[in-house]
């Protein structure tokens, strides 16, 4: 063995390394050995024969197996933990709508419509006239270009685009109908008021989801977010006719365009692949 | 991030700092072959330290899902291989709080005293000339220990504590006491 003291030169050699891998020098011995191995790719080279391979293809398979493995979110563990199944519980989880900001947004928006209806006549038709466009707004957010880092799962998965159209759309709409709904008995006046916005909120949706066949539905939702608030905001601004959202006419339009809608959906619904190879 | 799941790994060429910074950019391939080179001199040394093969296997599992995760932290400065022991010491530190091992099989028996000592173990140290392999070699076990977890694997007197089974006050008794033992030894 080369050993010669301060020796810039020495190395380990096969025997050396046989027996510090086996624990079989000396405490000082192994320092040296240890301070030398940091230093040269030769020597610690030397001591992969020691240890083996299937041992560190096991302890590899997990370093991979974590490092490809998003981390799951917490309420992809609630889902899992409900007994969800897995696919459906992380395309649940990643759906963009379904994060912190959206959610947020959607109660921050209420509550100040809820505030201002209370001060004033017209916050009530404000809230007409604004939650029925939430629900849409989050389901076009949720297939929307910003939408996807789990196209690649949505791929994979052994689900149908319908049934990914019809899991993410109804977890949606019903995350947003909750603070709404939470949000309405809270409005002064009629108890009708406080759910006159959900037949359009339906209406608005599913109308969208129709529009995504044929174009990228946050269009869709900015087209009809548009033609809404055209037909109710000159009510608003002009306070002749406030509460336009909660009549008649408005509620039949939308049952009307919510039939049509859902028609149309039905009857395009082998074109809907067409919607997620545009927007994943 | 990138698919990489299909590429090979990384040609013999490449440096450690090179694979480091393609791990930074996301690529497996670029870790995998970083394990290769890394993980058996890590699980020997890491063996020295832990007598639990599995406690072993699972710090180094852990030591390079911390790679994949700081790789962007390494700075270029130093040996990669220090930096990624720098990481493996830590979460076998950090494994021993989790589950205290029953007996601390650290740091054991000496009977060779072939040091090559490096001068910067003797700068940590505050020892200049003559025989520092001697000199270490004759305190005691429990010096001995603290030297080891501090000067040699670089850790703070709390982690050594941890590493070693007692309060971080005791490491640093020890290690002064290492200290003047070993120049009295030296000035002989
Ligand atoms: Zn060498």
């Amino acid at each position: 063995m080369n050993e010669e003291p301060m020796s810039t030169e020495w190395h380990l050699d096969a025997e050396l390394a046989g027996r510090y891998a086996q624990g079989g020098v000396s405490t000082v011995l192994a320092s040296s050995v240890e301070q030398h191995l940091i230093r040269c790719a030769a020597c610690r080279a030397l001591l992969t024969p020691t240890v083996p391979a299937a041992r560190l293809d096991a302890v590899w398979a997990e370093v991979l197996e974590t490092v490809e493995t998003p981390r799951a979110t917490l309420l992809e563990r609630l889902l899992r933990g409900v007994r969800v199944d897995e696919g459906t519980a992380r395309l649940v989880a990643a759906t963009p709508s379904l994060r912190g900001a959206w959610i947020l947004g959607v109660v921050v928006v209420l509550t100040l419509a809820v505030l201002t209806a209370h001060a004033d006549g017209n916050g009530i038709a404000l809230f007409l006239a604004l939650a029925p466009v939430l629900p849409m707004a989050g389901v076009a957010f949720a297939f929307g270009p910003a939408a996807d880092p789990t196209h690649e799962i949505a791929a994979a998965a052994p689900y149908s685009s319908l049934h990914l159209l019809a899991v993410r759309t109804v977890v949606v709409v019903a995350s947003t109908l909750v603070p709404i709904g939470l949000a309405a008995p809270f409005l002064p006046g009629n108890a009708w008021l406080s759910v006159a916005w959900l037949l359009p909120a339906l209406a608005l949706t599913v109308t969208m989801l129709a529009l995504a066949t044929r174009v990228a539905p946050h269009l869709a939702a900015i087209g009809l977010s548009a033609l809404w608030l055209a037909v109710v905001i000159p009510g608003l601004a002009h306070s002749r006719n406030a509460l336009l959202a909660s009549e008649l006419p408005v509620q039949l339009a939308s049952l009307a365009a919510l039939t049509v809608s859902a028609g149309a959906l039905l009857v395009q619904r082998h074109d809907l692949p067409e919607l997620f190879r545009r927007t994943a | 991030m990138t698919l990489t799941a299909t590429e090979r790994p990384m040609e013999e060429h490449v440096t450690d700092g090179d694979l480091l910074s393609a791990v930074a950019d996301g690529s497996t391939a670029a870790l995998e072959s970083l394990y290769r080179r890394h993980a058996s001199w890590l699980t020997v040394r890491l063996s020295r330290r832990c007598a639990d093969p599995a406690i072993v296997d699972e710090v180094l599992q852990d030591t390079f899902v911390a790679v994949w995760k700081s790789a962007g932290r390494y700075t270029g400065q130093g040996e990669p291989a220090a930096w990624i022991w720098g990481i493996a010491i830590r979460r076998l530190v950090d494994a021993f709080r989790r589950t205290p091992p029953a007996a601390y099989p650290l740091y054991d028996h000496v009977t060779d005293l072939n040091l090559i000592e490096s001068a910067e173990d003797r700068v940590l140290l505050g020892v200049e000339h003559g025989d520092l392999a001697g000199a270490l070699g004759r305190l005691s076990p429990e010096l001995r220990a603290v030297v080891q977890a501090t000067v040699l694997d670089g850790l703070t007197t709390r982690e050594a504590g941890r590493l070693l089974g007692v309060p971080a006050g005791t490491v640093k008794t020890r290690m002064m006491r290492a200290r003047a033992a070993l120049r009295k030894e030296l000035a002989r």
